[in-house]
């Protein structure tokens, strides 16, 4: 048998990288941009690097209390995250070991998949009566709780249960143990790789939120960054300054997120990964 | 054979695990589409006014042409963008698992970072990179010595410019999907591959394709679906522009709906959509068994 | 595993108090305020809005709500009980008159400038006063004088004011010799087209009894609309009104790529401070057709919602805002139009004072059709879908008489009025 050769390809490599660098390409424009004077935003010949650097756009959005949204932006996303992973851990694993057993899981489950048909923002306007129904309207977890249930979370979890082979559970319950028990014991620590991986989409997904924010929130001191930004962009005139400088700030931390946490996913998806 | 003793338990264990999920999608997901079916019926303003219309929104709808309009376009749009949006985070995904290419993960982790990004901001860098007057795409283009393109001013080229970036921003997404469809493919199948001298297309159209089927589907189940559904990126970007050639389903019902506080109208549109999407992802299914397996 | 769920636990926790410690209670000294857009440095109602507040002794909260999003989010506020005491606004009064307070009861009114009174509260159907003016605005028209000494073209003056044939003739020329890249360009508010459709003798709608008439597809509109797409195919950043872009005109002038921009009064104060690169001015508006000349008048108002919380503050404010002193100085920043009859702007510098001249004679040229348009408030009914029309003539894909007859229509059927000219 031929050894497998580790001889990397030169030209495959260097288009592979060109494909990569374009697609941040757009995003470092943006970034450079935000180091520009005011008047070299618009002026002809456009330069990759500003001649005279400067933080004013930042200085800009600070004055206007910028750190308060992001605080508000962290706290929506770790507290969302935390309650995701929490029910759609409970949720898929119930509907991965249960459902040879029990008639209605798949019925239960195609309850959950019908949310992936209906476009969300149509909905906002009911969903806003029923958070101010509930007295969560300006509060924070007015816009926590309405999107906290992931259909997305809660497949990654079943596939991947559905995965582990059903002796683990058997075993457990001959040795006497509770559901509950199997759970936090057995099963759960199995799957560090789908809470990884639904942390980094759920962080991301709630860290860029922004219908709701936008009309449940009613209190600047409560306004999260996307909030802002759509704020900066306003409807008839763009406030340009402010919106690159707000959303080269709004992207840093799902970045970072990412790049601690991105081995767990960008080796892909696998075993059944997320199928809705 | 379980004793009814325990598979009662079971019954319990279940609905406490399944409740906490259950309970918030109804609240917060069922009930708010229950209403929209209900305000759909009425002609609610939002606030002060609800009476029952009957039918009405529904005759209104079916009758308006602007409603047809964007339905076309948007199925037109969702048609052209679907074969960029499924084969070429394909390719990608080839290339970024091929044993020839050095640095890999470093190259996924750059073309997954767009999808970080939110849609506000997607739009944003879009419209920083392809406006007419200040962009840098015209401005590359210009120093080329070529006539700058009116982005905003060809419906086609606008049409372009919405499909880009929601390319642009899905595209790592559904490259990690493929990864790891790739890597469930058993490696032994591409060691028998080389050992029969297959060359790496015909190894790509024998064994990476074939195999990679169930993914695919699922690539062309979920971007189909997000495809019809695309508004953030054309507010964006284009708010419908060049005239209304690219205000899609989403958009229309927002603009002549929501935002003019037609709410009983929006949502006889919206509930009209929901089925024709649930029409649609129900065909597919039909047409795919493979997927139809998996879920 | 474990440990990392409880050190999650306890930054959640320790979160939860931080958060719950800073939420607020509105206390009985704070005067909420909710404005259109972030106020920049030297913004000249903030300013004022910060005097009174450090004279008095009052915490200032301000909302940001953009002017389109209100529509959505005020119903939703009202509805929560969750009310700003004062509200700056264009438009809310006219929507839900009944949520505010009749502001005549606090303020005289006689001391407003009639014409600013009539167009800012927009209280066509009542004798109260919902709405306050304050910022006071007409439409007119900036030229880059640079470019027009360039290409060697005399502006036009109050005595001699261009026709529309000399508007177009001369953009074509600034656009040749001018060095700039368009003519002519107009901001993306509909008033600006609507003043060439009064110059035409077009209107939106007509009296007909106690009720209107829809006139918008009349010969005069869509004269107007023909020329209008003309100019965007020949002299105008076309892309600006077939609405395919987010740029901003006024971005395009204040960079030199405009010769005429047609905007408003409200943009001189910031032009003044951020135009560095080039000479510009005001010139006058076009006369139309027959001799005839337009402006719009508009401008932004303050509001007081009835279940406002601290609406004693709120009045506090008006009152000490509208004082001779105050309102002076407001005005001093502003360099706009003044909303009160006894009290002007009176610029000390020569370019500001013959600028200004120009446009506060624009103020003559306001026709009744826009008086009996605006009394309509048709855009109750339809107001993205005319919009949408427009934008559809000026990109092409109907004619100008086919994108108004079809507007007509939408608006007719909706409103109950009848069509005068028949589709």
């Amino acid at each position: 048998m031929k050894t497998l050769r580790q001889r990397y390809s030169v030209p495959l490599t260097i288009m592979m990288l060109v494909v990569a660098f374009l697609c941040v390409f757009p995003i470092i424009w943006l970034i450079l941009s935000s180091f520009k004077q005011p008047n070299e935003l618009f002026s002809y010949p456009l330069h990759l690097f500003s001649a005279d650097p400067t933080l004013v756009h930042y200085q800009n959005i600070l004055d206007d209390g910028f750190m308060r949204y992001v605080y508000n932006s962290f706290f929506l996303a770790i507290v969302g995250t935390l309650i995701t992973l929490a029910i759609s851990s409970l949720c898929g694993y119930a509907l991965a070991i249960y459902r040879n057993e029990l008639k209605y899981v798949n019925f239960v489950f195609g309850i959950f998949l019908l949310g992936t048909l209906i476009p969300g923002e149509t909905l906002t306007i009911p969903q806003v009566s029923v958070i101010s129904a509930l007295g969560l309207y300006n509060n924070i977890f007015g816009v926590i709780l309405p999107v906290v249930t992931s259909t997305t979370g809660i497949f990654l979890f079943r596939q991947s249960y559905m995965s582990l082979p059903s002796s683990f559970v058997e075993a457990a319950r001959i040795d006497g143990a509770n559901e509950a028990k199997i759970f936090t014991r057995v099963m759960m620590p199995l799957q560090t790789s789908s809470f990884v991986t639904l942390t980094i989409f759920s962080f991301m997904w709630r860290w860029n939120d922004y219908l709701l924010p936008m009309l449940v929130l009613s209190d600047q001191d409560n306004f999260t960054i996307q909030v802002a930004i759509r704020n900066y962009i306003g409807t008839t005139r763009i406030d340009w300054s402010s919106v690159i400088s707000s959303s080269v700030v709004s992207m840093i931390p799902v970045i970072i997120i990412f790049v601690i946490l991105q081995k767990y996913i960008i080796g892909g998806i696998s075993a059944g990964g997320v199928k809705a | 054979m379980r004793i009814k003793h325990s598979s009662l338990k079971h019954t319990k264990a279940f609905w406490l695990f399944v409740t906490p999920s259950l309970a918030l999608f109804t609240i917060f997901f069922l009930v708010p589409f229950v209403l929209s079916i209900f305000f759909s019926f009425t002609d609610y303003d939002g606030w002060k006014t609800m009476n029952f219309v009957g039918l009405n929104n529904y005759k209104a709808v079916l009758k308006d042409s602007y409603f047809w309009d964007a339905i076309g376009r948007t199925l037109v749009y969702t048609v052209f963008s679907l074969p960029f949006r499924v084969f070429l985070p394909l390719i990608i995904a080839v290339f970024a698992c091929s044993r020839k290419v050095a640095m890999k993960g470093f190259i996924r982790t750059l073309i997954y970072i767009p999808v970080l990004l939110s849609s506000l901001v997607v739009g944003v860098t879009i419209n920083w990179m392809f406006s007419t007057e200040y962009g840098l795409v015209n401005y590359i283009i210009q120093s080329l010595g070529f006539q700058p393109l009116d982005w905003a001013l060809n419906s086609k080229l606008a049409t372009f410019v919405i499909s880009f970036a929601s390319n642009w921003s899905s595209l790592g997404f559904n490259m990690i999907l493929y990864i790891g469809g790739i890597k469930s493919i058993s490696g032994e199948m591409y060691e028998a591959a080389e050992i029969d001298g297959s060359s790496p297309l015909q190894t790509f159209l024998r064994i990476t394709l074939p195999l990679l089927a169930p993914t695919t589907f699922l690539v062309f189940f979920l971007s189909s679906i997000n495809l019809l559904k695309e508004y953030a990126v054309v507010q964006g970007i284009t708010q419908g522009g060049p005239g209304v050639r690219t205000v899609f389903i989403i958009q229309y019902i927002i603009t002549s709906g929501f935002s003019q506080m037609q709410y009983g109208y929006g949502s006889a549109i919206s509930f009209i959509i929901a089925i024709f999407f649930a029409i649609i992802a129900f065909l597919q299914f039909k047409l795919s068994n493979k997927g139809g397996e998996n879920v | 595993m474990r440990k990392a769920f409880s050190v999650i636990a306890v930054l959640l926790v320790s979160v939860m108090l931080f958060a719950s410690g800073a939420g607020e209670a509105e206390s009985s000294d704070t005067l909420q305020v909710m404005l259109t857009s972030e106020p920049g440095e030297g913004d000249s109602l903030f300013t004022m809005l910060q005097k009174w507040a450090d004279e008095s002794g009052v915490q200032l909260d301000t909302l940001i709500i953009p002017d389109d999003d209100q529509l959505q989010r005020f119903p939703l506020m009202a509805k929560n009980g969750d009310l700003p005491d004062l509200i700056v606004t264009t438009r809310l009064t006219r929507l839900y008159p009944d949520e505010f307070e009749d502001l005549g009861d606090v303020i005289d009114i006689s001391i407003f400038e009639p014409q600013a009174l009539t167009i800012i509260s927009e209280d066509y159907n009542t004798t109260a006063n919902y709405c306050l003016p304050y910022e006071f605005t007409i439409t007119n028209v900036f030229y880059n004088k640079t470019a027009f000494e360039k290409a060697g073209i005399e502006p036009p003056t109050v005595e001699d004011p261009w026709t529309l044939e000399e508007f177009r003739e001369n953009a074509q020329i600034l656009q040749e010799k001018g060095g700039v890249r368009y003519g002519i360009a107009m901001d993306g508010s509909r008033a600006r087209y609507d003043n060439l459709m009064y110059l035409y003798g077009g209107s939106m709608v007509e009296k007909e009894g106690d009720s209107f008439a829809v006139t918008v597809n009349g010969p005069g509109s869509v004269a107007a609309l023909e020329m209008f797409v003309e100019w965007n195919n020949s002299v105008m950043p076309k892309a600006v009104w077939a609405g395919g872009t987010s740029d901003n005109p006024s971005d395009y002038f204040t960079n030199g790529l405009v010769g005429i921009f047609f905007s408003g009064s409200w943009n001189y104060n910031p032009y003044t401070q951020n135009i560095k690169d080039f000479e510009w001015g005001v010139i006058p508006s076009p006369v139309g057709p027959d001799g005839s000349r337009s402006a719009i008048l508009g401008g932004t108002g303050f509001a007081v919602p009835k279940e406002a919380e601290n609406k004693e503050l709120a009045y506090d404010f008006l009152t000490w805002f509208y004082e001779e002193e105050h309102f002076q100085e407001f005005l001093n920043l502003d360099k706009g139009l003044s909303s009160l009859k006894d009290i002007i702007y009176e610029p000390s510098d020569e370019k500001i004072a013959s600028d200004y001249a120009v446009m506060q004679a624009e103020a003559a040229n306001v026709q009744d059709a826009f008086n009996i348009d605006e009394s309509s408030m048709w855009r109750n009914y339809y107001d993205n879908e005319y919009r949408d029309a427009l934008r559809q003539a000026v990109y092409g894909d109907l004619t100008p008489q086919e994108a108004l007859d079809g507007f007509a229509k939408r608006l007719a059927d909706k409103s109950g009025w009848s069509l005068k000219y028949t589709v």
